[in-house]
């Protein structure tokens, strides 16, 4: 039963960085195990009718162990049903195979390997930013609310801010037409209007509303697309 | 009395740090002066991270005995 890596171009999900980096010559990558007993992966880029290598059970370990070993590898992996279903056979193949892989691509895999390893530590490290830059983002807007204010972000994720003109606005958790327009508790209309790098923690797209709000409510609300 | 100050910016860092400043030291002061100039003509506004009545007031000129700026990105509608 075929037992598949992954595709770039075939809809099997999984990321296309690291099956392109598993094999740099190629862009399809697929493990058989068969009934008889051998074992193969198979490479071709797409479109092409590839090649066939045989390999013993020990060494498609090897490849699946080297695959598989590396957490954040595992943690991509791990969520396609694709993986399941190849440990779900691999469990159940036969350990007689004669072949062997050969040593060049052995070495190919090695260097996939390797990139796929720094790829995965890359989208860690870029993952800790992100969520050390929320966790301030967070501290900084916590700090400009009001008791009763931090309490209902607490519980819901949004807040009240009332403006030199005396109209309520709610804040809502977002940055695309999060901000409500209130008249008689009931929403009037949205407004979307947020800064302009939008590469921001959400929750300092919050802060920069409130602040504005405060600063210059009618300069906000002109800046703002309506949406009703 | 001397104080340290410093000035934020809004971006993907979470309100990084950019500068710090001594409220006693003229060239520091000055670094923070040319920061502050240089955020608002790129369209930024500033906001006051004191921690009185000031904090959260919008600043158009550079105060150098402010606790704290918070630099935020143009707002823009969506």
């Amino acid at each position: 039963m075929p037992l598949f890596l992954g595709t770039t171009g075939g809809g099997w999900g999984f990321p296309s960085p690291l099956t392109s980096t598993l094999i740099s010559t190629h862009n399809y990558l697929t493990l058989n195990s068969q009934s008889s007993g051998l074992y193969n992966y198979f490479t071709s880029t797409q479109g092409t009718t590839g090649s066939t290598q045989y390999i013993s059970l020990q060494q498609m370990q090897q490849m699946q162990q080297m695959l598989y070993s590396n957490s954040a590898t595992n943690q991509l992996l791990s969520n396609s049903a694709a993986l399941q279903m190849m440990y779900t056979n691999l469990a159940n193949v036969p350990i007689n195979s004669p072949h062997i892989i050969p040593s060049t691509r052995r070495e190919q895999i090695r260097r996939g390997y390797q990139a796929a390893q720094q790829w995965g530590e890359a989208q860690r490290e870029t993952a800790r930013i992100k969520d050390a830059a929320k966790e301030r983002a967070r501290e900084l807007l916590l700090s400009f609310l009001t008791e009763e204010q931090r309490a209902e972000f607490a519980v819901n994720k949004n807040f009240i801010v009332e403006a030199a003109s005396g109209t309520r606005y709610r804040i809502t958790y977002g940055r695309i037409a999060n901000i409500q327009v209130l008249e008689l508790g009931h929403v009037k209309h949205r407004l979307c209007v947020h800064p302009a790098n939008e590469d921001i923690p959400v929750e300092d797209v919050m802060l920069s509303q409130l602040l504005h709000l405060r600063a210059d409510e009618a300069e906000l609300v002109l800046r703002a697309n309506i949406h009703r | 009395m001397t104080a340290q100050a410093e000035f934020r910016v809004m971006d993907r860092s979470g309100d990084g740090l950019k500068l710090t400043w001594n409220t006693d030291n003229e060239r520091e002061v000055e670094a923070a002066r040319t920061t502050f100039n240089d955020y608002r003509s790129r369209g930024y506004d500033l906001f006051s991270l004191g921690e009185g009545d000031e904090r959260g007031e919008r600043m158009t000129e550079f105060e150098p005995d402010v606790e704290g700026i918070l630099a935020v990105p143009r707002m823009r509608g969506g």
